[in-house]
């Protein structure tokens, strides 16, 4: 089995609105924010921008038609692991995205210093980064194959969170982010995994801008 | 572009603009021709950049024009073509925009600020505008933009200038700011925002200077004084320059997080100035099209301003009324002599007693011609008075003052007939401003109910004619005591008008006319008024009586007027120095020479007041007009005393100041020498565009201890590095300090400097410092 694409994209893709990160802190953005406020929130938004390392994994996938099981030689992606909302698809794209380390080293240094402020803006604008990356690449993906299914992570509905080592492991096989056995939490913590069904052949992905 | 379709746009969509262009043409390699001159020499540099904005996402391109007046063409020695380079910019902007995107005229600054801070005539200057939008009408822009102004009265110039040419097509108008909200010559963003709000632009915004972040502050003052449309294009922070090229710090990412920030305080138009690009402006479209206009509260405070001084006008307004010559015949000869000593004295005093604005009457005006008016508006600017009432009489005359005027003035007055209130509604909606409204017409009505109708008529009229009644006071009409009138009638004509929520005034003095106990009087009756919700006097406030009244009055009501920003003055020699009067300033000095010699009174006297004036600025006590009105008073005065000895006067240093070659920039460099001589130093400044032989050879010549060099173009500051290493080549002892808005601290230390001077105001400190060394 090939190991996943990988697509490095340029720091731009990743920049939240500041309504969506603001959000995340249940905070409007608005004329009311006081400018002392507003000038951390901005100066958080350029450090999150500054240590951010946005990489792309990817890989397209068959969906596997006979013998459900997890052959994993073949190269299909098993029926088990294809989510309720994603069944009929005859391809999947598997992508894990991250922001890199650098963000959680950072985090956990403003919590360190007892900085909460700017531990919680940091996190909520990581978390809004890897939302806005994971939309840009979506794009791409549907630029290429069309419509294709709703973007879907383990942990929600009828797909456990714990099957994030296996879609790391033995599908995308890369190190760069990694899974917890046990929790499926992901390390870095600013990563996502997601599938897209597909029901239609794939064209090609547009790496540019 | 039709006004009104434009307008239309802006209330439903963010509209980008382009970025920078010169440090463009940097990048790409053709920094060293003025930008201008790109469009006849090489239109395909300037069409390549304008494609490049229009793809990346810009709503409206700016033609290729910003340097392109007859005073700025004529500076670089390319006049002859100013019809052409004009012409050309439209054209080549029309091939880019290739009728997608709207194409507006750039105008920018001549360079040289009209008087009184500058040496330009003002209706010079509107005529050089003028030319210009002509030309960039004619070859059909869109729209005007009018960007990067520093002085308010050149803005008000280009303003006039271009609706000379055109009343139909949408303006923009930009001025520039420094962190703390004011432009170099002392306005604040307030300031700018109300002016401008009542004259007849279309959006209002500011542009260069800073950043994103630090613009936001600036911003949001503006935004919260105007009711007009919004346009913001901050520069990409400050420039870098490695030794080999130029770049500017702000990353297109980091340019685009502010974006929301702008929207958010009503942004209607964005886009880049001095340092961003293609990439700036795409991530600029990128955020702001995700959102529709802000709404707004567009109510604006009325206010009343200088180039300097802003008052609001609720709870009260003091307008001064001594500097009207009525019954005091050598101060009317003293003004038909073109002598304002006394005026600028009188405006002085009054503002230390507490009043907010200064009734301007010049007495009888048949004695006057244009040139008093004019020089009262110039020489009470310089002095950076308080806001002006204009109590002028013949229209020719009153349009003269508010043409010239830089601030909001308030127009006194307009009886209610059909002709006064067409002449003033005309004058106000021209030149803006607030108006005192007589209750009369050919007559003065007799009742409380008559008055008060009459105002509600007149009020009428002016809202028919687009004045809203918040830029009106009613003068309910004191008449004199002494001839039997009864002031009962004043009271409730104010009391019935404030019901109504219209703001009156009266014209305090005349009630005890000719009258004994004069102040007893005033003082009972303003404060029975202000009980009855007056909110204007024109009053004496050197009375004292009277002012304690109506504070008094005032604080019953759980009012109060700010404190105004007093700037207290014990020295007496220094007090004369901020009238502006030279001759008084000699008389005193040449009083002193039976006590000391004249290098006593220079060095010690004068000297050290003038270092004093130099401090206040520093401290932002005062404005740049105001330095610059105490040197222009002090300087015969020094000059006087050297004539006087043969020793020469102790400067601290002598400095040669310079702007270096290719670059004309001129009124940052006097400043800088304003400032110096102002602390003690002897300023020798050799001029602009001097090349780097003749700034050594004056160092050499003038055995100078410090050399001042500013380059305010990216594409020159390289002759700083170039000065530097002459200097350490030829090993000359001089204390190397650059300047300028394309300097930095990290360039300065690159290139050799032993200083670098990002303003004005910290220049003497630095070249002490640097001294002591």
């Amino acid at each position: 089995m090939k190991t996943a694409n990988i697509l490095i994209p340029d720091k731009n893709v990743i920049m939240p609105t500041k309504k969506r990160y603001l959000f995340r802190v249940a905070m409007k953005h608005s004329t009311a924010i006081p400018k002392a406020l507003n000038s951390v929130i901005n100066r958080i938004y350029k450090k999150g921008l500054e240590l951010s390392e946005p990489v792309i994994y990817w890989q397209d996938f068959p969906v596997e038609i006979e013998n459900p099981g997890n052959d994993k030689k073949t190269s299909a992606f098993p029926i088990y692991l294809i989510p309720s909302r994603l069944e009929g698809s005859s391809s999947i794209t598997l992508f894990a995205s991250t922001l890199g380390s650098k963000i959680d080293q950072q985090i956990k240094q403003f919590i360190g210093e007892e900085k909460i402020l700017e531990a919680t803006l940091l996190d909520a604008w990581a978390s809004e980064s890897v939302e806005a990356l994971n939309k840009w690449f979506d794009g791409k993906l549907r630029a290429r194959s069309g419509k294709g299914t709703m973007r879907f992570s383990p942990g929600y509905d009828d797909l456990p969170i714990t099957y994030n080592n296996e879609l790391m492991t033995d599908f995308l096989k890369i190190n760069a982010i990694v899974a917890d056995k046990e929790t499926g939490i992901l390390t870095p913590k600013k990563s996502t995994i997601c599938l897209i069904g597909w029901l239609n052949e794939r064209g090609e992905i547009n790496e540019s801008r | 572009m039709n006004r009104d379709k434009f307008k239309q746009r802006l209330e439903q969509e963010i509209l980008i603009l382009d970025g920078g262009y010169g440090t463009e043409y940097f990048k790409m390699g053709y920094g060293n021709v003025p930008g201008e001159i790109l469009n006849i020499k090489h239109p395909e540099v300037v069409e390549a950049l304008q494609r490049n904005y229009v793809k990346s996402g810009a709503d409206i391109i700016l033609t290729n024009t910003f340097n392109a007046n007859p005073a700025k063409l004529a500076l670089l020695g390319y006049k002859d073509l100013f019809e052409k380079i004009n012409l050309e910019a439209v054209k080549i902007s029309k091939r880019a925009a290739n009728g997608k995107v709207l194409v507006f005229g750039n105008i920018s600054s001549t360079g040289k600020f009209p008087q009184p801070l500058g040496s330009q005539n003002f209706e010079d200057a509107v005529e050089s505008f003028r030319k210009q939008a002509e030309i960039l009408l004619e070859a059909g822009v869109d729209g005007f933009i009018v960007e990067t102004f520093s002085d308010i009265k050149e803005l008000k110039a280009v303003v006039w200038g271009i609706r000379e040419v055109t009343e139909e097509l949408p303006l923009i108008v930009q001025m520039t700011f420094e962190s703390n909200a004011r432009t170099i010559t002392g306005t604040s963003a307030r300031i700018f925002a109300t002016v401008f709000d009542d004259l007849d632009v279309d959006v209002i915004g500011i542009n260069c200077s800073t950043g994103p972040e630090e613009m936001l502050d600036v911003f949001r003052e503006v935004a919260e004084n105007t009711s007009k449309f919004l346009s913001v294009e901050p520069n990409a922070g400050n420039p870098y320059y490695d030794g080999n090229s130029l770049f500017y710090k702000t990353s297109p990412e980091e340019f685009a997080i502010h974006v929301e920030d702008f929207i958010n305080l009503g942004a209607n138009i964005i886009g880049g100035c001095c340092g961003t690009g293609p990439d700036h402006i795409k991530l600029v479209h990128r955020f702001a099209k995700k959102y529709k206009p802000k709404p707004r509260n567009k109510t604006v405070k009325q206010t009343l301003s200088s180039r300097t001084i802003i008052k609001d006008v609720t709870p009260f307004t003091i307008i001064g009324e001594r500097i009207n010559p009525a019954s005091r015949k050598k101060f009317q000869q003293q003004i038909i002599d073109g002598d304002f000593s006394t005026v600028l004295q009188e405006a002085e005093a009054q503002k230390h007693e507490g009043a907010t604005v200064l009734d301007i009457n010049l007495g009888i005006e048949k004695m006057l011609d244009f040139s008093h008016f004019q020089d009262v508006i110039r020489k009470l600017d310089k002095q950076s008075s308080l806001p002006l009432s204009m109590d002028i009489q013949t229209n020719k005359y009153l349009e003269q003052c508010l043409r010239e005027y830089p601030g909001r003035p308030l127009i006194n007055s307009a009886r209610i007939t059909p002709k006064s209130l067409e002449r003033k509604s005309k004058l106000l909606k021209k030149y803006g401003g607030m108006l005192i409204l007589l209750a009369m017409g050919k007559q003065i009505p007799e009742t409380v109910d008559e008055r008060v109708q009459l105002i509600l008529e007149g009020i009428k009229v002016l809202e028919e004619n687009g004045i809203s009644r918040d830029r009106v006071f009613a003068d309910a009409l004191v008449l004199s005591l002494g001839a039997n009138n009864d002031p009962e009638i004043t009271r409730r004509t104010i009391r019935q008008l404030s019901k109504l929520g219209i703001k009156t005034v009266i014209g305090l003095s005349n009630l005890s006319f000719g009258l004994p106990d004069r102040s007893y009087l005033n003082g009972a009756f303003i404060a029975q008024c202000v009980n009855s919700g007056l909110n204007a006097a024109i009053m004496n406030s050197g009375d004292n009586f009277v002012m304690d009244n109506l504070h008094g009055s005032l604080k019953l009501k759980g009012q109060e007027l700010c404190p105004s920003s007093k700037l207290e003055i014990d020295d007496p020699i220094l007090k004369l120095m901020f009238t502006g009067e030279t001759q008084i300033l000699k008389q005193e000095i040449e009083k002193m020479l039976s006590d000391h010699t004249p290098i006593e009174i220079s060095q010690n006297i004068l000297g050290k007041a003038m270092e004093k004036v130099g401090n206040l600025y520093a401290k932002g006590k005062i404005y740049l007009p105001q330095l610059l009105m105490v040197n222009d008073t002090t300087q015969p005065v020094f000059d006087y005393l050297n004539s006087l000895t043969s020793e020469s006067k102790r400067y601290k240093a002598k400095v040669v100041i310079a702007t270096v070659e290719g670059d004309i920039h001129d009124i940052g460099k006097k400043i800088v020498g304003t400032v110096l001589k102002s602390g003690g130093f002897e300023v020798i400044d050799i001029g602009t565009d001097i090349s780097a032989k003749k700034i050594i050879e004056a160092v050499k010549e003038y055995n100078a201890d410090i050399l001042g060099l500013s380059a305010m173009m990216t594409t020159t500051i390289d002759r700083i590095e170039e000065i530097a290493g002459l200097i350490k080549k030829e090993g000359i002892k001089v204390i190397l300090v650059a300047g300028g808005a394309s300097m930095n601290e990290n360039l300065a230390v690159k290139f050799g400097c032993n200083g670098y001077c990002p303003n004005a105001i910290n220049v003497v400190e630095m070249c002490e410092k640097l001294l002591r060394k």
